[in-house]
């Protein structure tokens, strides 16, 4: 009897972090072989240990830490959210002037990421907090207009701190994964370098991405433990009906405070690691547009979880890439072969100066769309898609997956 | 594994060449330049016509013996790969999109002339949509795909990888004039192509000045406003040293004030009160548009100009098509379309053979100019036996004299700051009746052109220093 799933005999096993033996071996399994990518080993996938793949994984596992905090806020206290990359700016700025260099004209104290990336999340949460009760006073889509204007004030914010900020279209440089003890002591780990780990060669792509996979690791397990316990229930009783859950005692307005500190500091940790892992940001890129990103991620993921969250990022993060690779790929089908698969891939893109098709291989000259237009139209598609045929996401898409396999083969 | 096959294979040639050259030396010779000491190095040959235009170098080169090779050269494939990071869905498409044109027809006929050594060359290319995080990810998925960069847009993006382009001693052509692109300093990697918009500015206002003069006017007022960073800055730190120079009074300075999606009215606002005579803004096309329309709706008339990208060859198909006929005074790094030389004739031709339905561009030329550099560049590397990027780079810092035909002005890339700096530009007024004609609507008023204030500043570093 124990070992039958969804057979729970405390509540504490009820509640734990994962419930049952299938799930915990599952998600070592899968840990280990996020973790073992940069090595090359997985057969079949060890494209994806190059460095060009390994810096698009790292940047799933940043929006992914970046995702989990609006998780916190719009998908469990139901707070939902525009000015996520208002919060994200603010971690990374705080991080530029702790961590970074003195410019010619940027502020910089140089401290080591110790102090830096705590930091970002600190203040952010604590602006996050400031924010709050303003934010807490409206509801739904007033919340959203409340919190996108925190995106433009934020951005001429940026843009006018060029001491900060580095100024509008030019930017400043970010500091880098070094750990070191203090400013100019030389660094215990290096993650900006290629060196040798214990007798393996790693390049510093693929040590970035090991430490952005355990900072992601730390993330799920922050973000499921407030899901699990009396914060989240709390969230998620005030997402559920607000009035009803103050009524039953929860603390409305304390607990969405405490959901937007939270939220902000998840985005202000990601402002950090995105700066020291692109190195240079504009102001503009704090933007309604990542904010959208996000708020993409969440939807497109499946609202309300974590492993939505997790999946969401990496659609919204790979999509372009596969875009790009797909088309590639057809264009090569398309110019190389004969038969229905080349007829079929030459109808799809245009690889030639008067060749029809939706997507162009050669932008400017032949018919079609770009690679880039193609995407954002897909991106876009793809919202109103899951918006209208599948509002739980890709989450929702697995969760009847397995159901169809767990009672299969009956389809009841 | 893309590593160690191109590791086998460098091994395996370098094998064969020493079994094949044991006998003589001469076979690992390469042609020398024909011009004594001074090395000239041709792009392309004069187009005689279509059947016999080859690239010269290809004509007179013998392969070397050995080829050294790193990234984005496949001689068992015979290709070399070349990126480009190009912005095809921002603010700047309308214009980049005809530049990758021109590139793909470019390489399309030197690979149908021999290619390079016989290599052929294929492009890769990504679009950035003008945003820095985006440039940085574009350049970093193709940056080991590749041996050269033929274009990346925009200066704050291209800014942002150039630490990453040293690192990788990769060549790029910015489509942005930024002054910073000469000055050794600040990016050894990226090539200026054409006057930097700080020079470019002094000479067009050089130009405005001198019909203000005619039309009787001996101290007319200027006005300037721009989107913020070195994409704005730079042509505006010219125009305050064009305007300190020449003693003309700045009645409005708006430089960095034009931001792209908020109101920029008062912008507009502050030109008209400012009743300036000359108006020198530069922002993207889209904004300028909403800026000059602003200040033509209050019934404004001065001289216009900025730097090449903020106008759009589409502005003569709009509304305002009347009043920038009027008002606009533009310049160019090289010769619009039309234009008499042989590059652009080059140019001409290969549109009409590609049969593509593109309508006349300035930006297609500019397309082609960009490749005939990374051609160039490419060439010398073969000739040398160096394929690597930083053989590639090496190749390029030894060419004092890269002649594009005639469509823009030959550059040098070896030696100092100083040394490098480009100073020519090409004059023109828009026109209804040049499009009308099949033109591109820019008609030419003067090439080579180097006004006063451009030709006597002394250029040691960047205009605009971040």
């Amino acid at each position: 009897m124990r070992t039958r799933p969804r057979l729970y005999v405390s509540y504490s096993s009820e509640m734990s972090l994962l419930p049952t033996w299938t799930q915990k071996i599952a998600a070592f399994v899968f840990l280990g072989l996020l973790a073992v990518i940069p090595f090359g080993v997985i057969p079949g996938l060890g494209f994806l240990a190059d460095n060009d793949w390994l810096k698009i994984l790292s940047r799933v596992a940043i929006f992914a830490i970046g995702a989990l905090g609006l998780h916190i806020l719009s998908g469990l206290a139901g707070q939902v959210s525009l000015g996520h990359a208002f919060f994200v700016g603010i971690g990374a700025y705080t991080a530029a002037v702790l961590g970074g260099e003195v410019g010619e004209s940027t502020w910089g104290l140089g401290l080591p990421i110790w102090i830096w990336l705590p930091a970002a999340g600190i203040v952010a949460a604590a602006i996050g907090a400031l924010i709050a009760p303003t934010a807490v006073r409206v509801r739904g889509i007033y919340l959203a207009i409340v919190t996108l204007g925190l995106v433009f004030i934020g951005e001429w914010i940026f843009r006018s701190l060029p001491f900060i900020t580095g100024g509008a279209q030019a930017g400043r440089k970010f500091p880098g994964f070094e750990f070191r003890i203090w400013k100019e002591s030389p660094p215990l780990l290096d993650f900006t370098t290629d060196s040798s780990w214990f007798g393996i060669e790693m390049t510093s792509e693929a040590k970035t991405y090991l430490l952005l996979l355990v900072f992601v690791v730390v993330s799920v397990v922050i973000a499921k433990n407030i899901q699990r316990t009396r914060i989240g229930r709390a969230f998620m009783s005030i997402r559920d009906r607000d009035i009803a859950a103050e009524v039953m005692g929860v603390a409305d307005a304390k607990n969405k405070v405490l959901a937007f500190a939270l939220s902000s500091g998840f985005a202000g940790i990601t402002g950090a690691i995105l700066g020291a892992f692109v190195g240079r940001l504009v102001p503009e890129g704090f933007s309604l547009f990542m904010s959208i990103q996000f708020v993409a991620i969440l939807l497109i993921g499946g609202i309300g979880t974590v492993s939505g969250t997790l999946l969401g990022s990496a659609f919204v993060v790979l999509l372009p890439r596969i875009v790009q690779d797909f088309t590639g790929l057809l264009a090569s089908t398309a110019e190389s072969g004969t038969g229905l698969l080349s007829w079929v891939a030459g109808i799809f893109v245009s690889t030639g100066l008067n060749d029809p098709g939706i997507v162009s291989t050669l932008p400017g000259t032949s018919p079609g769309l770009n690679v880039g237009q193609f995407n954002l139209l897909l991106y876009g598609l793809l919202l109103i898609g899951f918006l209208i045929f599948e509002p739980l996401g890709l989450f929702g898409i697995w969760i009847r997956i397995r159901n169809y396999w767990k009672s299969w083969p009956f389809t009841y | 594994m893309k590593k160690m096959r191109i590791f086998v294979l460098v091994l395996a040639l370098a094998l064969i060449a020493a079994a094949c050259s044991s006998d003589s030396d001469d076979t690992t010779t390469t042609v020398a330049a024909s011009g004594g000491e001074e090395t000239t190095t041709t792009t392309a040959a004069a187009s005689g016509g279509e059947e016999t235009t080859t690239t010269a170098a290809t004509e007179t080169t013998e392969a070397p013996a050995e080829m050294k090779i790193d990234f984005g050269v496949d001689l068992e494939a015979g290709t070399i790969t070349i990126g480009q990071t190009a912005d095809l869905t921002g603010p700047f498409a309308p214009l980049v999109n005809p530049i990758m044109a021109g590139q793909q027809m470019y390489w399309a006929w030197v690979n149908a002339n021999g290619g390079i050594g016989g290599l052929e060359v294929l492009m890769e290319t990504r679009d950035t949509a003008y945003q820095v995080e985006q440039h940085i990810a574009a350049y970093d998925e193709i940056r080991d795909q590749v041996v050269a960069i033929s274009h990346t847009t925009g200066s704050p993006q291209t800014l942002a990888i150039a630490d990453a382009l040293e690192e990788d001693s990769m060549i790029a052509v910015p489509a942005t004039w930024y002054s910073g692109w000469t000055d050794t300093n600040i990016a050894p990697t990226v090539l200026h192509t054409g006057a930097p918009y700080c020079l470019e500015a002094m000479s067009l206002l050089d130009w405005m000045l001198a019909e203000e003069v005619k039309e009787g006017n001996d101290a007319p007022t200027l006005a300037i406003a721009s989107i913020p960073g070195d994409f704005g800055l730079d042509p505006m730190a010219g125009a305050l040293i064009w305007a300190e120079t020449n003693g003309i009074e700045v009645v409005y300075d708006g430089s960095g004030t034009i931001i792209p999606g908020q109101d920029l009215k008062p912008v507009a606002d502050a030109i008209v009160a400012s009743g300036a005579d000359l108006v020198y803004v530069t922002t993207t096309p889209s904004t300028f548009s909403e800026v000059y329309g602003g200040a033509l709706t209050q019934g404004f008339e001065a001289k216009w100009s900025g730097a090449g990208p903020t106008y759009n060859p589409a502005f003569l198909v709009s509304p305002i098509a009347d009043a920038i006929q009027r008002d606009w005074y533009g310049g160019f790094y090289m010769q619009p379309w039309g234009g008499d030389s042989a590059g652009m004739a080059l140019t001409m031709q290969l549109v009409e053979a590609s049969g593509a339905d593109i309508p006349a561009n300035d930006y297609v030329g500019l397309g082609v100019v960009e490749a005939m550099l990374v051609h160039a560049a490419l060439q010398k590397a073969y000739e040398n036996g160096d394929m690597t990027r930083a053989g590639v780079l090496a190749a390029v810092r030894s060419l004092d004299n890269v002649d594009f035909l005639g469509v823009a002005p030959a550059e040098n890339y070896t030696g100092s700051t100083s040394d490098q700096i480009q100073r020519a530009i090409t004059l023109w007024r828009p026109s209804v009746a040049n499009l009308e004609a099949g033109g591109s609507g820019s008609e030419i008023v003067e090439t080579d052109f180097i006004g006063p204030t451009a030709e006597s500043f002394e250029f040691t570093e960047a205009c605009y220093q971040f």
